[in-house]
This record gives C-alpha cells, structure tokens and sequence, in this order.
C-alpha cells in the first residue's frame, strides 16, 4: 500500500480548525479511509517540512495487524498518509480528534469557544479549571487517564517507537464514555535505530536527566505526566517534587514514581508496569455514567480505591 | 534545580493615558488585559511561568494592577480614564521601584525570577525632555563587573502608534545590543491606531506564549515573534534601524 498521496487528490479542503509555529491543520472531507473515515490534512507551513522519515512511520502502521491498527488509531492521532509531491513533502493525514475530546466554554473575556482538552488542563487547580470551564475530573478519573497515556506509551514502545516530546499539550483527554487519553502529535516520534522525523526538542520542564530522546527518557516524561495529573495546583506543571503526590498514591504506586523520576534509566518501570499498576488500583473503579454527578475517592487498605459519597 | 516552584517572567505592560488617548485608543488599551486573560485560558499551565502588573501614565504614574497572576480568582482589572500629558519619567521611575519590591516578593515566595519584560505603550512624544533620560539611566544602567546600577534591569519594548516619534522610543530599546538586543514595534501610518494598539496586544501574548514554552530553567526569559509572524499594520525596528 502506498505510503503517500498528492496533494491533488486531497479534493477540496475544508476550513482550517487550527494553526501553529509548524503548520496549519484544514479537515479534508472528501478523504477518508475505511478505518479512518474522518481525516484532516496538516499542512507543514513553508521550509517547516520534516526531512524525511515520516513513510517509515506511516509504513509502520500500515505493516500492523487490524487490531493493533485499531489500538494504535485510538490512542495516537499517527500520520495516516504522506502528502507529498514532485516538489516534495507538504504534510500529512491525520485522524481528526473526536469530539468528545472537546470541551464547548465559554473564556473568561465572555468568548464561546470549543477546546481541545488537552492534558494541561489537568495539571492547574481543579477549581481554577472549573473556573476556565474546563473539567475538574476525581482523581479516579485523572488515575483512568494516566493508566490510558501508559498504554500508549505502552503500545508504542512494543512498536520500537521513540516519542521524544512528551508535554501536556501533545496529549488530550476525555472523561465521559470511558475517560482516556490520546497522543495527538506523533510528527517528533522516531522509530528506534533511526533520526527523528523532526528534532525531537524538549518542552521545558519536562527534560529528562539524560539528554538525548529514547525511550528511557520517554518513561521519565510519564513518571512526570503522572505526578503532575494526579497532583495538580499551583506550580504542578513545572514540579518533580514526589511528595506532592504523596497522599493520592500508595506505597507501591510511591515507588514507581521515585524509580521513574530516578536518573537511574535502567530502573524506571516500563509504560507496561505503569498500566499494570493503575489496573490493579482501579480494579472495580468504573466510571461514571455521563451526565450523573462525579464520585470522589479515597485509597483504601491495600491501595484499592473507594468510593465516597459527597 | 533553582526553585522547586519554578522560574517566573513578570510583565510589566506601561500605557499612555495622556489626552490624546481619549477615545478609541484607550478603549483597546482597555481590551489589552482581557485579551490576555483569555490567551491564559487556553494555555493555563503558563500561569505557572508568567505574572502580569500594568501600569498607566500622564503627568504621574499609576499602578493599576499590581504584579499577579492573571488567572487568579480574585483579580480585578483596572478601568483606564485620561489624564494630563505624556512624562516618561514618571513610569520609568515607579518601574524601579515596583521591580524591585516585586522581584525580593517573588523570591521570598520561593520562586525564581527572569528578567523582567517592560512594553512601553505610547501615542506622544514625551512631556518631559531632559527628565525622562536620566530615569530611563536609572532604570537600565548596569555595570556587572563595577557592581554599579540597577541588577534588576528589565528589557524593554516600546510600542508606539500615531504621534510617537520613532527616534525617541528608539532610544527605550533596552539592551540595544548584545546577544538578545530588544526591538520596538511602530505602527504604519496610515494604520487606525485603536487597530494598532489591539495588533500590538497580539504581539505581547506572541510573546507571551513564545517566551514561556521555551522558558528552560537556565534560559534567559523573554522572546519576542520573528518578525515574519507579525501581523499586519505593524513593524519592528532595531536600535541601529534608520526610519525612512
């Protein structure tokens, strides 16, 4: 199957739903796969093109069985085709983000808008998020989010992938259905053994001890992203300070923390372990029923999670 | 690590309120903050790198919102009204004083502090020549090996729209040079000034946004837009830049 399409045969463009410093995203309405029916076209801005790399991972997922495929297209917004030509690379198909990754509010300056829930959100004072009209989700609902991000991280690891820049503002997530978590810029990821697509540049405050990208530092930037989800406030999304989450994890959720914020990178816990963990401290935890009042939660004897009644 | 709580750029967004101003003018001098607000809205976790103070001029200085987080609940955003004429020295003196008692607040709170960054709005030329100059000196004179002047100095990017003389905001670009030299921005000519100034506020949260995704602990703090990202009506001039 053929890695890349021409930027002719993308039909007419739909609207631009964002922009960046790299790129500007369009929906692409009549493009669409049968796995993936709704895609968008991001488009590199000029002289933002990537060097190469992206058909090695565009190849990749077209290489997997369906049902990895599926699993890869729920928890990644990966590069579905290269758009390219003569001239060379100008972007690529991506899935477009569900709508329940949204969240319609209304800005403080009076504003409708319609946001991207992007995981930053998590991070910030739960009433300063509920202020800003985004969720302020129990800390079941934010534990159900990072078990999802570790299985993404998961997932990629088994596919050999190096994601590089992992940031709060590269994820999204959603809390009704079943809350999750997807990974929605997949353009720093690298497949282990080669060079990145692009640079793979840290954000700040989320550098890992080691300097360059691998998956060692991608298993620091998780221990990060679950300290900081389930230990949000002030100063949360510049903190590696464990004690923070000291009250929302048990003993052996404690450890994992020390060992991935470690500088020992042989010692942290696999996206795997991760997994498995919040697995066994959800076990029993399901998730609310959209619409129905939220629960709070309190870890019990054994790390079990236990409901309490407001 | 510096600080466990992390590494603060302070704001300081300095606008003429002179007569001149009346109007439509200060009515987006006026929008400047909410803007802002709402850019925080969406990009929250830079409340955990920025903090904001405005400041408002005319034969006095004013600080109308004393240096804060912009997302905190208990905000209150200062109305702006005209008065009297346009003295520089006013501002730059207060920004002095008020950098320094913030940035040794900050501290003691447990934060570390960049440079801060100073956007100078005006529309006039200002009222009080030969006075002005030495506050500016005051304000942004530094000797690191003597020891001598203000450690505290900010960088400082003027903005100036209709009657501002270039040559005169031209002198406030500080530093002028060096490694990370600052830049004003002028608006056209025959540009609306309220449009002006509402394109200069998207410049600031440009800015804003730039400087605090790329802010490192060790990084020195603030970015202004590559000028090819400016909007229209809108130009940047370095110090050496001649005015045709």
């Amino acid at each position: 199957m053929s890695t890349t399409v021409s930027p002719s045969s993308l039909g007419r463009l739909g609207p631009m739903i964002g922009k960046g410093g790299q790129a500007q995203v369009y929906l692409a309405p009549a493009v669409g796969f049968p796995d993936v029916p709704s895609v968008v076209y991001k488009k590199y801005r000029p002289g933002h093109s990537p060097p190469g790399g992206l058909d090695q991972l565009v190849a990749r997922r077209l290489r997997l069985d369906p049902a990895t495929r599926a699993r890869l297209d729920s928890l990644t917004a990966w590069p579905l085709r290269v758009v390219a030509d003569d001239a060379g690379v100008h972007g690529v198909l991506v899935r477009l983000i569900p709508d329940s990754f949204f969240q319609d509010r209304v800005l403080p300056g009076g504003d409708a808008v319609r946001s991207l829930r992007e995981l930053q959100f998590l991070l910030i004072d739960p009433a300063r998020a509920s202020r800003l009209g985004m969720p302020a989700p129990t800390t079941a609902q934010r534990a159900l989010v990072c078990r999802d991000f570790a299985a993404a991280v998961h997932l990629l690891h088994k596919l050999d992938i190096v994601i590089g820049d992992i940031n709060p503002t590269n994820a999204v997530f959603r809390l009704d259905q079943r809350p999750t978590a997807m990974l929605v810029d997949c353009d720093a990821v690298r497949v282990r053994g080669s060079a990145a697509v692009v640079a793979q540049l840290d954000m700040p405050d989320w550098e890992a001890p080691e300097r360059l990208p691998s998956q060692a530092t991608d298993l620091y930037k998780l221990g990060l992203v679950v300290l900081r989800c389930l230990a949000p406030g002030a100063g949360g999304s510049v903190s590696r300070d464990l004690s923070r989450a000291a009250d929302v994890l048990d003993r052996e959720g404690r450890g994992l923390l020390a060992a991935a914020l470690g500088r020992d990178a042989a010692a942290r816990p696999s996206a795997q372990t991760w997994g498995r963990y919040f697995d066994r401290v959800l076990a029993g935890v399901s998730a609310p029923v959209p619409g129905s009042t939220t629960s709070a939660w309190r870890r019990g004897p054994g790390g079990t999670w236990i409901e309490v009644a407001r | 690590m510096e600080s466990e709580r992390g590494k603060l750029l302070p704001f300081y967004l300095v606008v003429d309120v002179s007569y001149s101003m009346q109007g439509k003018k200060l009515d987006a001098v006026g929008r400047i903050i909410p803007t802002i607000v709402d850019a925080l809205a969406k990009a929250p976790i830079l409340s955990d790198k920025v903090r904001f103070a405005m400041i408002d001029f005319a034969d006095d200085a004013q600080v109308r919102l004393p240096l804060c987080d912009l997302l905190d609940e208990h905000i209150v955003l200062p109305s702006l009204a005209t008065r009297g004429g346009t003295a520089f020295g006013a501002p730059l003196r207060l920004l002095r004083t008020e950098i320094e008692s913030n940035i040794k607040q900050l501290k003691a709170d447990g934060f570390a502090v960049h440079r801060p960054a100073v956007f100078f709005l005006s529309d006039g030329e200002p009222t009080d020549p030969g006075a002005w100059e030495s506050a500016f000196t005051d304000l942004t004179y530094y000797d690191k090996e003597k020891r001598q002047g203000f450690p505290m100095y900010p960088n400082v990017i003027p903005f100036g729209v209709e009657g501002a003389v270039p040559t005169t905001l031209q002198r406030m670009i500080h530093p002028a040079t060096g490694s990370k030299p600052m830049r004003m921005y002028l608006a056209d000519h025959n540009q609306d000034p309220a449009a002006a100034i509402t394109t200069m506020a998207e410049i600031l949260i440009s800015s804003i946004l730039k400087s605090g995704q790329s802010m490192a602990m060790g990084n020195s703090g603030i970015l202004l837009p590559p000028d090819e990202d400016l909007p229209g009506g809108v130009k940047s001039f370095g110090a050496d830049d001649d005015f045709v």
